[in-house]
């Protein structure tokens, strides 16, 4: 499996994942280049324990995690590659809505959630998450409700 | 009501830039001359230790065994912020980024926890080489002077210990313990939100 068949095939999916959980267009671009760059680095020592799409989002969920600490300790010079990336004018409304209430939700809840919309099923969510199925099912059930009320709400 | 399948249309509804193979390989071109310039750091940073003491060592060839001893704690001191950045790069680097976001969390915590630690360890370390070094290496030029700038020399030397122990390392120890308990105050909500 090659370094640019994954970037194709999972480029979208990370994307929208770390736009999930930052909801900033910029931001979301740098930090999936940021995994692709793990994932190359990593590649080589890939066992295929688990699908390489759990893999891969294992990386990229933890680069979100790690992403506030890294902010607090970047240096000036370091500006992110994509600062001024200009965010499609494109997407509908409800597009905006639907990423503003993840963005609202508990940092992982977003994760669980943006892993949940990228279809992935509950036990991929388990092995990326290190929850179990149960716990998983349980808190997608939430989310999903709170999500649905305050884009409801939106709408009123 | 929104349901299942529009939430989900919705989500791939969001535009993502255009994939960009280079802009990839740019990334991972810095990445590796990132790592590649920190180890250097590290083992540059030990070269001039060592090249500070034996310098002074070899052009103002001291003759008093505690000037000798105050050079070689001089040089530990100094050498002492680059190996702690060593073992903590040592650490980072063994930081799996693929394992599961709580086994992530975990680790990060422990790195965090030992970070800290070391870094205290350090700081106090350092200070004390430092201020112990300065003392034991002056005493030798001070030694040929009359007693009145024996007295100055020393007076400037203890203001300037007392300068480090009570004003800037605190203030180092302040702002990391903010930073560090910043930290975890974060990791445990994530912890507790997987965990709740």
């Amino acid at each position: 499996m090659s370094f640019e068949y994954l970037y194709k095939v999972y480029w979208d999916k990370v994307f929208r994942l770390c736009m999930g959980y930052f909801n900033d267009y910029s931001l979301a671009q740098d930090l999936a280049q940021d995994v692709f760059v793990r994932v190359w680095q990593y590649l080589p020592t890939f066992k295929g324990e688990s699908s390489v799409g759990t893999w891969i989002f294992r990386i990229a969920t933890n680069i979100c995690l790690r992403q506030r600490e890294r902010q607090n300790s970047i240096s000036q010079a370091e500006v992110p590659l994509n600062l001024f990336a200009k965010e499609p004018s494109d997407n509908s409304l409800q597009v905006k809505i639907l990423y503003e209430a993840i963005a609202e939700l508990p940092e992982m809840d977003r994760l669980v959630i943006s892993l949940y919309l990228e279809e992935l099923k509950q036990a991929e969510i388990a092995q990326i998450t290190g929850l179990s199925e149960a716990n998983v099912r349980v808190k997608i059930h939430r989310i999903k409700s709170t999500l649905a009320k305050k884009i409801r709400n939106n709408d009123e | 009501m929104m349901n299942d399948i529009d939430i989900k249309s919705l989500w791939k509804g969001q535009q993502a830039p255009v994939a960009d193979l280079s802009a990839i390989r740019k990334k991972i071109k810095r990445f590796r001359l990132r790592r590649i310039g920190e180890a250097y750091a590290v083992i540059m940073l030990m070269i001039l230790a060592i090249v500070f003491g034996a310098v002074i060592w070899i052009c103002w060839t001291p003759l008093l065994t505690v000037t000798k001893v105050g050079i070689t704690l001089l040089s530990i001191g100094f050498m002492l912020p680059a190996l702690s950045y060593g073992r903590l790069l040592r650490l980072y680097y063994g930081l799996k980024i693929d394992s599961t976001n709580i086994d992530y969390i975990d680790n990060l915590l422990r790195i965090k926890k030992r970070e800290y630690r070391q870094q205290h360890l350090i700081l106090n370390l350092y200070f004390f080489f430092l201020s112990i070094g300065f003392a034991l290496y002056g005493y030798e030029y001070t030694f040929f002077h009359s007693f009145y700038w024996g007295i100055i020399a020393y007076s400037i030397l203890l203001l300037w210990i007392a300068l480090n122990w009570f004003v800037f390392r605190p203030r180092i120890i302040r702002k990391r313990n903010h930073k560090f308990y910043d930290f975890m105050r974060y990791i445990e909500s994530h912890r507790e939100q997987l965990l709740e």
